[in-house]
């Protein structure tokens, strides 16, 4: 009997405990997903920096959702919005903005700045102005940066010092470098110095270290044929052809490099973990930036966090808390740190763990020297197909079809049909 | 009296035979619905879109009537596109059914480890794209280390770039399809060899005939509906080739292996060209259904049927 009544006080006190305790752990919570298109050791990085978050942020629960890649990424998020059911926010290119924009699916950050957990001028002025201008259109910041890289030459440390040379800082020296280290045996080249895709973010490089740049102000007519971009070109094509000390595929060419068929090549500076895994420790390497002609230049590239427009209001709080603090000074500086992507707040070159590691890392400090001179791409929506046409403009150039100052000026007159559309 | 005996039995018929029908209604009705919402409506949605300018995610598509078929005429890209995929199937279908024909033939003879060979032949079918393609990425490698300009070196010939080279990219793409494709084809003529009753053989042995005139005067005739059906969907199969190239070329180098399905992809999924890339699909389609209809009336004719 005592028991029994001993096991009902038990219970009753039990619920009125849960009844009390339930009211506080059922403050309202927030489910956010996160769609991107970080694979491997990037996503790896993003669930920590969510893991993290949700710690000081307990009642928003943040779904991270890797997507596969770039191109996967904007297919689920189009089908998605075509559904209507997007996911609260994501990963996109400037251009995928451009086009979500067209179609009222985005809600702009600029929105959350004067909010009560908004940002200040000095904080919005502390992203890098390359950066903010690629995240705005018409005048309006709709996104916030978030994964960006520069563009890097990175380098076979132990040929250039077997040929007695430093890493090259011009073409010139870049030309020199290729022609020094390119091992030919039995009248057939077992080394090259150099690598080359046929494709636009290899002219870039080129063309922006020239001088050059792909528009004129107004943004709707294009420049690149002017005799920068045309020695740009010229230039990738005598190393294949005249000089005979580089060739090109159409993939990453990190596999290359590591199996010692090059000692150079371009890439982002978020591929340092890919480079890392294919040479192991064959050989000595380094990552400078690259090579100029008139001056230095960083080519842009990477996404921005967008936020969708049907979210509730509720959820788009929580998605701004979460965008927001992801690029807080300390955080982009973990990301940048475990990643290669660069920080996208100024301050952040200032704080004491980025500094530390900088020191520590002389080799990745190479990419974040080069932030001065990011430069970023035009912001139109008709970027993807831009960028098709001067690759192809590339290509036709590396397969010697025509002349580069041919392929440039067939591709300016495409570009320019497309624009004044 | 009788006369109400008969009504009853109609009603106790007429009943039976509707719960028969409504029985059969729904056994149809999951494949229908399957058919409805996967197959024909989406069908109809195409066209629907095919007359539209549509990014696929704006709330408000403009009409433009049959502009995206006027529009495809005039777009070069398409036109090489349709170049490209005949060359395609002009260098797969008659070299794929010659060489399947061939095999079939041969696993159709009583021969030692016939099930391996059987399964061998067909393991290429069932592999995913992706992964036939980093094998024969290794095979057309454009330098030195490339298993077949291993072999050009060797026999002392120029090494070629393979994928990278716009003459060699479709050559490359066609071989490597045959080699995918093979034994898709060599199971249906196995199945049509079979068929044929072995009655016929032993009459032709009997009145002295020998290996190829059997082949030409039985085997090739009583064949003839089996080589018809795989001429048929070699071709429709063909026209709508796909994977090897999004995974090998991408269309490339300078658009050599752009195919109408590839591109139709394109415009559709990356450039998001929704109302064009239906146009496409919907051209493609009239191509296609009028070869398999001329094929009927001038090759069909010609099927031999037991």
């Amino acid at each position: 009997m005592n028991r029994a009544i001993a096991g009902v006080i038990t219970l009753g006190l039990l619920v009125v405990l849960l009844a009390g305790v339930a009211p506080a752990s059922a403050a309202p919570k927030v489910t956010i997903t996160f769609w991107h298109g970080m694979g491997s050791a990037l996503g790896k990085t993003i669930d920590k920096l969510v893991q993290e978050f949700q710690k000081g942020n307990p009642d928003i629960i943040v779904k991270a959702e890797y997507q596969g890649n770039y191109g996967a990424l904007n297919q689920k998020i189009m089908a998605a919005l075509a559904a209507k059911k997007p996911p609260t926010m994501a990963q996109a290119y400037g251009n995928w903005v451009a086009e979500y924009v067209k179609s009222a699916a985005v809600k702009p950050v600029q929105e959350f700045f004067a909010g009560p957990d908004g940002l200040s001028k000095e904080e919005i002025e502390d992203f890098w102005p390359q950066l903010r201008a690629g995240c705005t259109f018409d005048g309006k910041m709709y996104t916030l940066p978030f994964n960006k890289s520069v563009a890097i030459y990175i380098h076979n440390l132990t040929a250039l010092k077997e040929a007695g040379l430093a890493p090259p800082s011009t073409w010139e020296e870049l030309l020199t470098a290729s022609k020094a280290t390119t091992v030919v045996k039995d009248g057939k080249i077992t080394r090259h110095g150099m690598v080359l895709r046929p494709n636009v973010d290899y002219f870039a490089n080129l063309l922006l270290t020239n001088g050059g740049r792909y528009l004129d102000e107004t943004g709707r007519k294009a420049v690149f044929n002017g005799p920068e971009g045309v020695e740009a070109l010229q230039f990738m094509v005598d190393m294949l052809h005249k000089y005979k000390v580089a060739y090109y595929i159409p993939g990453y060419a990190d596999a290359d490099f590591g199996a010692g068929k090059t000692c150079g090549y371009f890439a982002s500076s978020a591929s340092y973990s890919y480079t890392d895994k294919a040479v192991g420790d064959k050989f000595e390497w380094g990552i400078g930036p690259i090579p100029y002609k008139k001056g230095p230049a960083a080519p842009v590239a990477g996404t921005d966090l967008v936020m969708f427009g049907s979210a509730t209001p509720e959820e788009q709080e929580a998605a701004w808390k979460f965008m927001k603090w992801l690029t807080s000074p300390a955080q982009t500086v973990y990301w940048a740190i475990n990643t290669g992507y660069i920080p996208v707040r100024k301050s952040a070159l200032d704080l004491k763990e980025m500094k530390e590691w900088m020191a520590a890392n002389p080799r990745n400090a190479a990419s974040l020297n080069a932030l001065k001179f990011a430069v970023t791409d035009p912001n139109v929506a008709e970027w993807q197909d831009i960028r098709e046409i001067i690759s192809q403009a590339v290509e036709e150039a590396f397969l010697a079809k025509v002349t580069p100052k041919e392929a440039l000026d067939k591709a300016v007159e495409k570009v320019n049909a497309l624009l004044a559309k | 009296m009788p006369f109400q005996r008969t009504t009853a039995r109609d009603a106790a018929r007429r009943h039976k035979f509707l719960t028969e029908t409504f029985t059969a209604y729904l056994y149809l009705l999951p494949a229908t619905a399957v058919l409805v919402t996967f197959h024909f409506a989406p069908v109809l949605y195409a066209f629907y879109v095919s007359l539209l300018e549509w990014n696929y995610i704006s709330p408000n598509p403009a009409f433009v009537g049959f502009a995206n078929y006027a529009a495809l005429l005039q777009d070069s890209d398409f036109i090489t596109s349709l170049v490209n995929t005949v060359y395609y199937v002009v260098g797969t279908v008659p070299t794929s059914m010659a060489a399947a024909l061939l095999v079939a033939v041969l696993l159709n003879q009583k021969i030692r480890g016939l099930a391996w060979y059987r399964t061998v032949y067909f393991l290429p079918v069932i592999t995913a794209a992706n992964a036939v393609a980093i094998i024969w990425f290794w095979i057309y490698h454009p330098d030195y280390s490339g298993l077949l300009n291993g072999l050009l070196d060797r026999l002392g010939l120029p090494i070629q770039s393979w994928l990278l080279d716009p003459r060699w990219a479709m050559p490359c793409i066609i071989l490597m399809s045959i080699w995918k494709g093979l034994g898709y084809n060599v199971v249906i003529f196995l199945a049509g060899l079979q068929n044929i009753s072995s009655e016929y053989y032993e009459a032709a042995q009997i009145d002295g005939a020998k290996g190829l005139s059997m082949f030409r005067h039985i085997t090739w005739p009583l064949l003839s509906p089996t080589t018809f059906f795989v001429l048929i969907i070699s071709v429709i199969g063909s026209f709508q080739v796909f994977s090897q190239v999004y995974v090998m070329t991408r269309g490339g180098p300078l658009k050599s292996t752009l195919v109408v399905v590839y591109y139709l992809y394109k415009i559709g999924f990356e450039d998001f060209k929704m109302g064009y890339a239906s146009a496409m699909a919907y051209a493609l389609f009239i191509i296609i259904f009028t070869l398999t209809l001329l094929q009927r009336k001038y090759i069909g004719s010609r099927v031999h049927y037991q």
